[in-house]
């Protein structure tokens, strides 16, 4: 599938946003809150999208990692997003440091992220497991939200 | 990217900060020498999805806050033109890399590092953005340990910050039974002094310094 097909099935992805799986530790988001994290979460699900198609088809841990490297790229490029962002009893740390927890896209300031953002690929999914390692070690209580490539 | 490919353009480009800065480089950290009690200077974090990438933070570490691995929550990622993730390898366009990213790290030491390289710096600098509870771990500490006139009092509002969190959380738990230990000692200044001299060398020790 070309880049151009993929963007344009990104641009279709504003109903997913209804059905991402979103997990907020504490509190409700105001109005406008909801509405930045579904223009951004409407941005990155796109780069999930286009990710995929960039890559093709295909299954296991290479295949997700490329998806990952792809999608990485491409959320960077959002406004207001980091990417590969590791967290450990509420602080920051560098990729790989023992017991840390590493998002995908952070949204927000990285202190106090509103939104974290998880790719995830062919069968994995956002367990209570994993939603509990970032409510642990990330601070702010930020909404964690899984995101497929469609 | 692995450590020696980061080392190999810092000693091919980044020699400058080295010569003219007294930094040193070290296990992918380029820091302010002497490194005394604030660990100051930039951190190549690799990329876990880009074997050629890494984000270049601009940090600083209190020591005196015992810790066993780098943290960057007092800095910032340098973002150039193509966003938080410099390559430094297999690029073709290596040198304009390069000339993006210098003057990004000049004017971080300048804005930033020079600004909070010390305790009473660092307090003065972070005392209004408490934006987390590990931002005011880390100014308490720097009040205390620079002896600013209103430790006591910083401490105190500390402690009651920490005991509204969750203390089920294990770190946080923590946070508050160093914090009332530290309230225990706070008017002895050589035992406060003691303390945080430990963890500097602990610290130091622990992420290889």
């Amino acid at each position: 599938m070309a880049n151009s097909d993929a963007r344009a099935i990104g641009s279709l992805v504003a109903d997913v946003v209804a059905i991402a799986v979103v997990h907020k530790a504490g509190g409700k988001a105001s109005a406008a809150e909801t509405s930045i994290a579904e223009t951004t979460m409407f941005k990155l699900q796109g780069a999930a999208n286009e990710a995929s198609a960039t890559v093709g088809e295909g299954s296991g841990a290479v295949h997700g990692t490329k998806v990952h490297t792809e999608f990485g790229k491409l959320a960077s490029e959002v406004e207001g997003v980091s990417t590969e962002v590791s967290y450990k009893d509420g602080q920051v740390v560098p990729y790989g440091t023992k017991g840390s927890v590493r998002a995908d896209a952070v949204e927000g300031n990285l202190e106090t992220p509103t939104n974290i953002y998880d790719l995830k690929t062919g069968g994995a999914k956002l367990t209570p497991a994993n939603v509990n390692k970032y409510n642990q070690h990330v601070p702010s209580a930020p909404t964690i939200t899984e995101i497929k490539p469609k | 990217m692995k450590n020696i490919a980061v080392e190999r353009v810092v000693k091919r480009y980044l020699q400058a900060f080295i010569i003219n800065d007294d930094f040193i480089f070290s296990n992918n950290l380029l820091y302010k020498s002497p490194l005394e009690d604030i660990l100051a200077g930039f951190c190549f974090e690799k990329s876990g999805l880009n074997k050629d990438g890494v984000y270049v933070w601009c940090f600083v570490q209190p020591l005196y806050l015992k810790s066993e691995h780098i943290i960057l929550s007092y800095g910032k990622r340098l973002k150039g033109t193509r966003g938080e993730l410099w390559l430094l390898k297999n690029n073709t366009n290596l040198e304009e890399t390069i000339e993006e990213l210098i003057p990004l790290m000049k004017d971080a030491i300048d804005v930033f590092l020079n600004n909070v390289d010390t305790p009473s710096k660092f307090y003065n600098y972070y005392q209004d953005k408490l934006v987390n509870l590990r931002m005011a771990e880390a100014v308490t500490y720097s009040a205390i340990y620079s002896k600013n006139k209103d430790s006591k009092l910083i401490l105190e509002n500390y402690i009651n910050i920490l005991e509204n969190e969750n203390i089920e959380v294990d770190w946080v738990k923590n946070l508050l039974d160093v914090a009332k230990g530290l309230k225990l000692i706070i008017g002895n200044d050589e035992a406060i002094q003691n303390l945080f001299q430990k963890n500097i060398i602990e610290t130091k020790q622990t992420i290889g310094l």
